[in-house]
Parts: structure tokens; C-alpha cells; sequence
């Protein structure tokens, strides 16, 4: 008779930012390897915006302050696996409105769906338009750090980002995440 | 005994800035640095040829000695508080005539077909991380370790990550990419060697590093030989050596394997 745990532990997540995410077309391919098809991402500068969708000026107490500001560098080198699920690899660092530079590193799950593998490797995949795109669920788990005191508290917690990434004429353009702390 | 080697690659050089100027660095455990590589070329290793003659082999016509330019790259190096320098890079390097996918992309019809990955074109990321001492910590002579912005030596792990494997089903550039890097296949299964120097002078950087393939042997020592058996050549001495060994000089005329 096994004497487990039988009540779930407490948890909940914390809405802390959403981040617009403008991938440029200075794509580096760098072709098919052991782990998958390696391809390099690079994100727009100045046209990436991290921002508080209900316009908080805190995240869920008094001194957490609320992110808002840019990613001023950022790059993916990330991998589509044969099973059909893109393995992002990300670091990035946003200067937020306020003066202060967080870096951020995290991988994340997409799942391409059967056959995307093969469509992405095959050439086969210049699908969605810029009007509509084609939309995948994107889970990532971020992790940021900061010298600032200002947005310390962001650094005592992982995050998980719900996200959805748009594919426009076969290329990965545009990435939308909610970011949540999780407690 | 396990011996190893060196195989010289190539040399890179490569220019960046920092991002982000003017912020706070601190992080737990040291200083971050978050440093774009711009700009910068890879070259042939200068004693490459040299290097196959003194172990008796000739440089594979096929294999002509990498010869490019630095696409892109990244470096991540947290100064540590303990006096260390933690390097955590990536590096594109592409030849000549590697054009990357989709900055040429208005021709929508050339990219569908692939053609962008021309006949000669080789792609492939060079990563790299490990530690190097930037400064002495307690010398009993007072004397500081040395300035980042004149540089500091550094030799670190490389890896070389490269297509050289595609399916027929693939699309040509795929397959272009897989071809292309066929000749240097070994080098995304060995172990390779960055040397070199790091100048950072808080806003520019500077990398220029030497890479090398490390070719680990396993040779058996004079006492574990059977008494008639030929001595086995002594690995892991420098080229003077060989070159006193194997009676080939420089430059001079090539041995078949």
C-alpha cells in the first residue's frame, strides 16, 4: 500500500509582461545535423516590444515594477527535430523604459504538427501569407537576470511564456508571448 | 597511452560591440558582457598543408582550406568574481560565396528553388565556451593580470556544427548545404581547439582565434612492444620533431600516406 502524497502542492502563475517579436529575414541556415534541421533566427531590433497588457505600472505587489521597454538584441539557434517539434534556443537582453537591461535564456516547445519535419527539410512549407499567417503554439520557459534592483525580483522566478509563432511564406516572422511567473 | 594532437583549421578575426552600453553588468557571480560579432573573416590555417606532410599525408584536393567570412556570432562572457573569464559564443562563418537565406529573398522564385545555396557555398556555426584567467588573484609580487583592453589569451573548447547529411527528398538547399561540407565531415566529430585573443575595451571587441582539431591516438608505449615489433611513432611533439622524424622540411616536397 503506497503511502504518497495525496493533495497537490500549491501553485499559480503570475502574469508579469507580453513580449511582440519581429524575426528578420537574415535567416542562417545552417542545414540538416544529428539533432535536427539547424537553422539561426535574429530578432529585429527596435521593432521587438515587451509590454503590460492591462497597462500595470507593477506586477502583483507594490515594488515589483512592471516591464516595458525593447529587445535590443536577440537570437534563436534552435532546432526542428524529426519528431516534429521545433526546439527554440533563445538569449536576449531588453532594455526596458526605464534605463535597465535584463537578460533573458530559454528553450521552448513547438509543435510543428505531422509531417513538419519533413515540410520545413523539403521545401515544401512556404505557407501563410502576411495578411494570414499560419499560427503555431509556442511554449517557453524563460529565466531573466539583472543587474538592476528595480526588476531584481523578476530573477527569483521561473517563467513559463504562452506564445504563438507566425509563419509567413514558410519563414518564422513574428513570435507573440504572454509571460508568467511561476509561484 | 593516450596521445593527442593538434590539426590546425583555420583562423578567424572578428570585430563586435557590446549591447546594451552604459548598463549595470553585475550579475550573481561576476560582470555579464553581452557581445555582437559583426564583422570579420576566417582564413586557412597557415601551416595546414605543412602540418599533413609532417604526418605523411597530402592535403585532399577536395578538401581546399576553409576560406570566409563571420556571418554573425555572439558571445555571452561573464567576468567572474574569482579572477576568470567565461566565455559562451557562437560564430557563422560562411565562404564567399554563401549568401544567407532570405537576405535575398525579393526573388521568391530562386529562394523556392534553392539556387541561393550556390555550387561552393558552406555554412556552419563554430561554438565555443570554457574559462580563461583574466586576472591573478593574490600574487605575492603585487603584479596584475592582465588589461582586457590590450587582451588576454585565451584557449577554449570549440565544436563545429555543420549539415553534412541530407535525405534525396530534401530540398536543394538542404542538400546543397549537406554536400558542400561533405569534404570536412570529420570536423563535426571531433573535438576541437580555439586559441587565441580577447580585447575588450568595455564598448569594442576584438576576437582573433586559431582553431584546431584535436586527434586523440592511442599509441603503445616502447615497453608494451613485442621485442621485434617496429617501434610505434611517438605522438603529441611538435612539428620541429616530425619534421626531424619524418626528414620533411617545411614546405618541401609532399609524402603520399
Amino acid at each position: 500500500m503506497s503511502d504518497h502524497r495525496r493533495y497537490f502542492l500549491d501553485h499559480a502563475l503570475l502574469y508579469v509582461f507580453s513580449i511582440d517579436i519581429e524575426l528578420g529575414l537574415d535567416i542562417e541556415e545552417i542545414g540538416v545535423v544529428p539533432e535536427g534541421a539547424r537553422v539561426n533566427l535574429h530578432c529585429v531590433p527596435g521593432s521587438t516590444r515587451a509590454y503590460n497588457i492591462i497597462r500595470e505600472r507593477t506586477a502583483a505587489a507594490p515594488g515589483y515594477s512592471a516591464v516595458t521597454g525593447t529587445i535590443v538584441w536577440g537570437e534563436d539557434v534552435g532546432v526542428v527535430r524529426e519528431d516534429d517539434v521545433a526546439v527554440p534556443a533563445v538569449r536576449a537582453c531588453i532594455r526596458t523604459d526605464d534605463g535597465a537591461l535584463i537578460e533573458t535564456t530559454y528553450r521552448g516547445n513547438l509543435s510543428l504538427g505531422m509531417g513538419g519535419f519533413r515540410a520545413i527539410v523539403a521545401g515544401a512549407d512556404a505557407v501563410g501569407t502576411p495578411d494570414s499567417p499560419v499560427e503555431f503554439h509556442l511554449i517557453s520557459t524563460p529565466a531573466y537576470c539583472t543587474a538592476d534592483p528595480r526588476y531584481q525580483w523578476l530573477a527569483e522566478y521561473q517563467c513559463v511564456g504562452f506564445g504563438r509563432s507566425f509563419e509567413i511564406d514558410g519563414l518564422f516572422r513574428r513570435v507573440t508571448y504572454d509571460i508568467y511567473a511561476m509561484t | 597511452m593516450t596521445t593527442a594532437e593538434l590539426c590546425p583549421l583555420f583562423e578567424i578575426n572578428c570585430t563586435g560591440h557590446l549591447i546594451g552600453v552604459g548598463s549595470d553588468r553585475a550579475v550573481p557571480g561576476g560582470e555579464r558582457f553581452h557581445i555582437e560579432y559583426t564583422a570579420g573573416e576566417f582564413e586557412p590555417a597557415e601551416d595546414l598543408e605543412r602540418y599533413f606532410e609532417s604526418i605523411g599525408q597530402v592535403l585532399p584536393k577536395e578538401r581546399v582550406p576553409l576560406k570566409g567570412e563571420v556571418l554573425s556570432g555572439s558571445d555571452w562572457v561573464l567576468r567572474r568574481s574569482d579572477g576568470a573569464l567565461v566565455f559562451d559564443g557562437r560564430l557563422t562563418l560562411g565562404t564567399p560565396q554563401s549568401t544567407v537565406v532570405g537576405r535575398d529573398v525579393a526573388d521568391r522564385t530562386q529562394f523556392e528553388e534553392g539556387r541561393h545555396v550556390q555550387a561552393r557555398q558552406i555554412v556552419f556555426n563554430a561554438v565555443f565556451s570554457g574559462v580563461a584567467p583574466w586576472r591573478r588573484m593574490r600574487l605575492a609580487d603585487g603584479a596584475r593580470g592582465p588589461d582586457l583592453a590590450k587582451g588576454v589569451a585565451v584557449a577554449l573548447p570549440l565544436r563545429i556544427e555543420a549539415s553534412t547529411f541530407a535525405e534525396n527528398w530534401a530540398s536543394p538547399r538542404f542538400r546543397n548545404l549537406a554536400q558542400n561540407f561533405r569534404p570536412y565531415a570529420d570536423l563535426v566529430t571531433v573535438q576541437c581547439l580555439a586559441f587565441g585573443l580577447f580585447k575588450f575595451d568595455g564598448t569594442q571587441a576584438k576576437l582573433t582565434l586559431r582553431a584546431c582539431a584535436v586527434q586523440a591516438r592511442e599509441e603503445v608505449l616502447k615497453s608494451e612492444q613485442a621485442p621485434n615489433e617496429a617501434p610505434s611513432s611517438p605522438a603529441g611533439t611538435s612539428f620541429a620533431e616530425k619534421e626531424e622524424r619524418t626528414g620533411v622540411k617545411g614546405k618541401g616536397k609532399k609524402q603520399t600516406a
